[in-house]
């Protein structure tokens, strides 16, 4: 009974949409869209814009009729403010249980520790408590396993309702995995579902009773361990789970508690790491966030959990900008005195790589000195195995670079002079 | 005598109550004024008051307000309340269901709380941060970044 895991994973919505509203609620209930890194398409629509027909992926220019009519609102993304409002999100959540931020807008909590009647209660004191410190309103889905709880996140938005509960009762789980098909399922994507449409496999009940040697067949290990885990097998830990789309993530709970030289070394190392993979995706990151906590079961040890988020000036997928930012985001947030359990790292936000894009931002001159280095560190780590070199404590001065963005929004949080003005 | 004004000779002890623990961490270090001004750094917000209608709750045009979102807005706090879609600075008075935001300026209609929604509280104003020296728009405002 004590070794039973419950998950939650804790989704804000329309999130981006929801951050300018904050600020200027005459938007309230309005039509808003956001688009992407330098305007290109929308990437986030409000429950009204979305009746008129604005969709996700849309260009921008497909905007123009509803914008000439005035009825709707267009925002560029406004990383500073996505950055801070879900870093309150974050640290709001962090008073209830151990957090593992997943993407900007959504994050995985370990509830295991609470009473099996009181995690409902706990997920909406969550939800309250998110939206009065915040403003920003999630919703809360509950599973056994990280996989059920992405799950009941996906159902309690269709039902509308702010707490959807997956993991106390199986027998209701089976029968409404009957009614949903395999392609909302947490890892398994376009390609995989198509896989399964063929070998006749459509309802997520229909793939958890196959057998797991046919599953492994079709799928590999990877969709084996979502099975299982949909079976309610709890096989990935807070830190684990397949990967969003949306971010990248390295994190790791260390065996000992880290001192500050450890931190910094481990964090050098995710980067690194992540960097990587952004590279080989051809995509760039507009924000890092980096947190870290203490070992919240040893009680009597002084607690802190911490999490900073650094919005980028333009999305990149230099180890060396990204390595720099990291660094300030850890010097930020880690205090002396703690023994530092948990470390993660996290690249948000990430966009497909636009050659011409660093061109706006940088000069011709650092444009080619980045390149020169990144360059020479890929070979020479190619060469001799990953870990040769990455980058240590390299100077960097920020750059005057801006996006082009031409319905930028006040960073309303993060520089005083763009603070909200309260009429009197 | 209102509660909670001072009289001159004895100075409030601690005007909001803070919990002593906030202040104790940075017991050995210099005074640091978040630690004085936050109490819930993710709940706090800050904005920048514009007009006059507050002025005899000694809240003017030019100063700075913080916002603590995560407070419980209770009659007699001075609060943001969004007010036909707009962000305003207003005293929180009476009970229940008899609630109402007023200004400072006796000319001015209380507005009652009702069912209405176009009316919310946003958060309440713990503290107001005013420059003495520099006019608005205040020096801050024209500070170059850190790194320039």
């Amino acid at each position: 009974m004590s070794d039973e895991k419950v998950f939650a994973l804790i989704d804000a919505n329309t999130f981006y949409v929801s951050c300018h509203t904050l600020f200027e609620p005459r938007l309230e209930g309005q039509a808003v869209a956001v688009l992407s890194a330098n305007d290109g398409n929308v990437v986030a629509v409000s429950p009204r814009a979305k009746c008129m027909g604005v969709r996700r992926g849309m260009a921008a220019y497909h905007l123009r009729g509803w914008r000439a009519q005035g009825r709707l609102t267009v925002f560029s993304s406004t990383w500073a403010l996505y950055a801070d409002l879900s870093q309150r999100v974050v640290e709001v959540l962090m008073r209830f249980a151990d957090i593992e931020m997943y993407s900007i807008d959504e994050s995985f909590a370990d509830l295991s520790m609470y009473p099996v009647a009181e995690r409902v209660k706990v997920a909406q004191a969550m939800c309250e408590a998110v939206a009065r410190w915040t403003g920003i309103a999630v919703a809360v889905g509950i599973g056994p396993t990280k996989t059920i709880a992405k799950l009941a996140n996906t159902l309690v938005k269709r039902k509308r309702e702010r707490v959807y509960d997956l993991a106390t009762d199986p027998y209701e789980r089976e029968r409404l995995y009957a009614g949903i098909t395999v392609d909302d399922v947490w890892g398994i994507g376009a390609r995989t579902a198509q896989k399964l449409y063929q070998a006749g496999v459509y309802s997520v009940r229909q793939l958890i009773h196959l057998p797991d040697a046919q599953v492994r067949q079709m799928l590999g290990v990877r969709g084996l361990r979502t099975t299982w885990e949909l079976r309610g097998v709890p096989l990935f830990s807070l830190t684990q789970g397949p990967a969003s789309p949306k971010s990248i993530s390295r994190a790791r709970v260390f065996g000992r508690p880290a001192h500050e030289g450890e931190l910094k070394e481990a964090v050098a190392v995710f980067v690194t790491r992540a960097c990587e993979k952004v590279q080989r995706n051809h995509l760039a990151a507009s924000a890092i966030s980096v947190s870290l906590s203490t070992n919240t079961f040893r009680k009597r040890e002084p607690q802190h959990s911490a999490a900073c988020l650094i919005e980028l000036q333009a999305p990149t997928n230099s180890t060396r900008l990204l390595s720099q930012a990291a660094r300030d985001a850890l010097a930020r947030i880690v205090r002396e005195g703690y023994a530092y359990h948990r470390l993660g790292v996290l690249l948000l936000g990430l966009v497909p790589e636009e050659p011409v894009q660093g061109s706006l931002f940088l000069s011709q001159e650092e444009q080619a000195r980045e390149r020169r280095i990144m360059t020479a560190i890929q070979k020479i780590n190619a060469r001799y195995g990953r870990d040769t070199i990455f980058l240590g404590t390299v100077g960097f001065t920020p750059h005057a670079w801006r996006q082009r963005a031409e319905n930028c929004s006040p960073r309303w949080t993060t520089r005083w002079r763009e603070i909200p003005v309260v009429q009197a | 005598m209102e509660q909670g004004t001072p009289t001159p000779g004895s100075l409030p002890r601690w005007p909001t109550g803070f919990p002593s623990s906030a202040l104790e961490d940075y017991a050995d270090a210099r005074l640091d004024l978040n630690a004085l001004l936050i109490r819930h750094p993710a709940a706090t917000f800050y904005m920048l008051v514009n007009g006059s209608a507050m002025e005899h709750d000694g809240i003017r045009t030019g100063d700075i307000v913080v916002v603590d979102r995560s407070i419980e807005a209770r009659p007699g706090h001075v609060i943001i309340a969004t007010l036909d879609g707009q962000l305003v600075i207003r005293r929180l008075v009476g009970d229940g269901d008899q609630r109402a935001l007023v200004t400072s300026r006796a000319t001015d209609a209380p507005v009652v709380l009702t069912e209405d929604l176009s009316v919310t509280v946003w958060g309440v104003v713990t503290w107001v941060i005013r420059p003495l020296l520099a006019p608005f728009p205040h020096a801050l405002w024209e500070a170059p970044p850190p790194h320039e």
